[in-house]
């Protein structure tokens, strides 16, 4: 098989992985030397493709050979897709080839099960080092990780790669027994916590080997079974807390060929998708909890976003004074960011908040107006109930309609 | 009233920061100063000084910190567009409000300060846009040529990001030796050192990029493989994409030719599914457990 043919089945195999972050990695510069790359800490979105997502790296899988028949995955062993295997030094000239164009900024290296988990994880790991060792090479690297491959491999992938993640799959242990019967939660979880031990170690003994600095990540699947969001950002919010995630990615269910009985064969869920991921922006960034986005079973509204949302149910807290409230409560405003805040706190320690700084500073207007007061405005709203806000604030462009 | 009248050169921020220092010396008000520079049309009653009073016996002076001093630094490799403010004069003005004891003049609440930190915003953003949307292309170079580029790219910037793209080139190219050609200047590495040259008159085409450079196109083949098989059809959100990389960028990339056929695949069906509709027409094989 060419190398072109190869490359269209195993990036086409491996794009159903969300995450693209080539950030966080620590600061490596090739100015000078033997070798290539260099990584700041911030990501670059070097392409993009008509679905909206950015291309960062070279995301491909070493093969999509897979013993597992897992229903939502293309690459499932009873799925009739073409197969092709990658060698090392195919993976290894194409990172080195686009990288020097500058069209990535590095490798999400992925693979299907082989032969076992340690041997699928050796091979992953291998490439790594080559890249490495052999070429110097300081881009960025992403490895997922066999969840059932031994510690001392993920150990030594840590060794290379800037970022791990071993992907829950879906948001339930049921759905995961149900859709993924060879995977196990227990051993998903257990191979997180392996990550986050040695990460814990790089961090608490300077000395200490190095260990994946960009942290690691996992990705969901949104969509292929009927969990609701209200589990989905429960079981996420303890994510956060148990393995020390940099991020959890949301993977809208795209629809596969000869699709199994099992999963939906509908469009993608975006918006939802895209909700997920402002809920959690909310709990990673705002310190909102779980429960206050959603008090109960069901999901997230799909027509205002979950900040505004909140807001819309806490009526009794707003309007609030921007002069006066604490910056915790500031960011809390719909149309208000975190910096938009910390500016708010810097300006005021020179003089008064008006209600135009606000348009300099960028801030949602429609968004925020009902909810603030400053010395030369007071929302006209204050007095409406939760529902007649709501209206007044749903846009009420009418959508086209679409066949598919 | 005296007025001043200051010619600089296009990005000499080192020659402001002298004048402002000695106008705020001499307690020169911004209304006093008229800066000239390639961007601002000449003023037709021109008719200033161009020596610079000497101090005032209560000279003013302000000390920056480092921080804010890179901002404003940051402010001045905007290029305002003919209605906006010419970038001097907006920079002395905050000097001058700060030297007053307006501590909010470059605070983004405040009139001056949300302009600084809209051009401050857009230069950081065009410095990211070069990072990401630049395109090397490898070059034949023969062996005895120690001195010709091996990777030669053009850029269309907005805004003075040269010594940015410089920076972060050298960073990640090791000791390739490479040329980026932009139309008010050149920057060319030799594997050790980056030096930045800027036309003295008119400015760089990208014909005379064309004369110097050889396009490949293997690799570039692979690469549009690649990009036609990540993009997911039945995710088709075009608008995501013409925001995060807008349009004048895509005539100097590989993908151009790839993007408008991809979207109306897409839509005539082809997201139906995620995968590449390439390969639904090929043979597949499904795999049997050992035993």
């Amino acid at each position: 098989m060419q190398l072109t043919d190869k490359l269209i089945v195993l990036a086409d195999a491996a794009k159903y992985d969300a995450s693209c972050a080539s950030s966080g990695a620590p600061k490596r510069s090739s100015r000078g030397q033997k070798g290539l790359g260099a990584t700041n800490g911030n990501g670059i979105c070097h392409s993009f493709t008509p679905d909206g997502r950015c291309v960062a790296l070279l995301k491909i899988l070493m093969t999509n050979f897979c013993l597992y028949d897992c229903q939502y995955c293309i690459n499932r062993r009873s799925s009739n897709v073409p197969r092709a295997r990658f060698s090392v030094d195919e993976i290894v000239r194409l990172t080195l080839d686009f990288y020097r164009r500058n069209l990535i900024s590095g490798l999400f290296l992925s693979s299907g099960i082989i032969r076992s988990n340690d041997y699928t994880m050796e091979a992953l790991v291998r490439v790594a080092r080559t890249l490495r060792v052999e070429h110097q090479f300081r881009g960025y690297i992403h490895l997922k990780t066999i969840p059932d491959a031994s510690p001392d491999l993920i150990r030594q992938a840590g060794l290379y790669a800037d970022r791990l993640s071993v992907n829950v799959e879906l948001p339930t242990s049921q759905s995961l027994n149900r859709l993924a019967p060879e995977k196990s939660d227990t051993t998903i979880r257990l191979a997180m916590s392996t990550i986050r031990d040695g990460l814990d170690e790089a961090t608490a003994e300077p000395r200490a080997p190095r260990f994946s600095p960009g942290g690691q990540s996992t990705q969901m699947i949104v969509g292929a079974d009927d969990t609701d969001d209200h589990t989905i950002l429960g079981n996420v919010q303890s994510l956060y807390g148990d393995y020390r995630l940099k991020r959890v990615y949301y993977s809208a269910f795209s629809p596969i060929p000869e699709s199994p009985s099992s999963v939906p064969l509908i469009a993608p869920p975006l918006l939802r998708e895209h909700r997920l991921y402002q809920a959690d922006f909310l709990i990673r960034g705002y310190g909102f909890r779980a429960n206050e986005l959603l008090t109960g079973p069901g999901n997230l509204s799909l027509d205002i976003d979950p900040k505004l949302a909140w807001a819309l149910n806490h009526r009794e807290l707003f309007p609030i004074d921007l002069d006066r409230a604490d910056m915790y409560m500031i960011a809390r405003v719909p149309g208000i960011g975190i910096t938009s805040a910390r500016r708010i706190e810097t300006l005021r320690r020179e003089r008064r908040i008006r209600y135009t700084d606000l348009t300099r500073l960028g801030c949602s207007m429609k968004k925020l107006a009902p909810f603030i007061t400053t010395q030369d405005y007071r929302p006209r709203q204050a007095g409406l109930e939760r529902q007649a806000l709501l209206a007044q604030m749903q846009t009420s462009t009418p959508a086209q309609m679409a066949l598919l | 009233m005296t007025m001043y009248t200051l010619y600089m050169a296009r990005a000499d921020f080192a020659a402001w920061r002298d004048n402002a220092r000695r106008l705020l010396a001499a307690r020169v008000s911004p209304g006093e100063v008229l800066w000239q520079d390639n961007d601002s049309a000449g003023d037709l009653f021109a008719s200033g000084d161009t020596d610079l009073p000497p101090p005032s016996e209560t000279p003013l002076a302000l000390k920056l910190s480092r921080q804010h001093l890179s901002r404003l630094e940051c402010a001045s490799h905007y290029w305002p567009a003919h209605h906006q403010e010419c970038r001097w004069a907006l920079l002395y003005r905050v000097v001058w409000r700060l030297a007053q004891g307006e501590g909010e003049a470059l605070l983004a609440g405040d009139t001056d300060g949300a302009v600084v930190e809209q051009r401050v915003k857009a230069v950081n953003h065009e410095v990211h846009h070069i990072h990401a949307f630049l395109r090397f292309h490898q070059q034949p170079v023969h062996p005895q040529e120690q001195h010709a580029p091996e990777f030669v790219a053009w850029f269309e910037p907005r805004h003075d990001v040269l010594e940015a793209a410089a920076r972060h080139f050298i960073d990640r190219m090791g000791q390739h030796r490479w040329l980026i050609m932009t139309p008010e200047g050149t920057i060319f590495c030799d594997g050790r050192q980056w030096h930045i040259e800027r036309p003295e008159s008119g400015v760089f085409t990208f014909q005379d990029y064309q004369a110097l450079s050889t396009m490949e196109n293997d690799v570039e083949d692979l690469w549009l493989a690649y990009y036609a098989s990540t993009f997911n059809p039945a995710r088709l959100n075009e608008k995501t994409m013409v925001r995060s990389m807008p349009s004048r960028f895509w005539r100097h990339m590989p993908e151009r030719v790839l993007i408008t056929g991809l979207i109306s695949h897409a839509r005539h069906g082809a997201r139906r599914l995620g995968q590449d509709s390439r390969l639904a027409d090929r043979r597949g094989h499904t795999i049997t457990l050992p035993k």
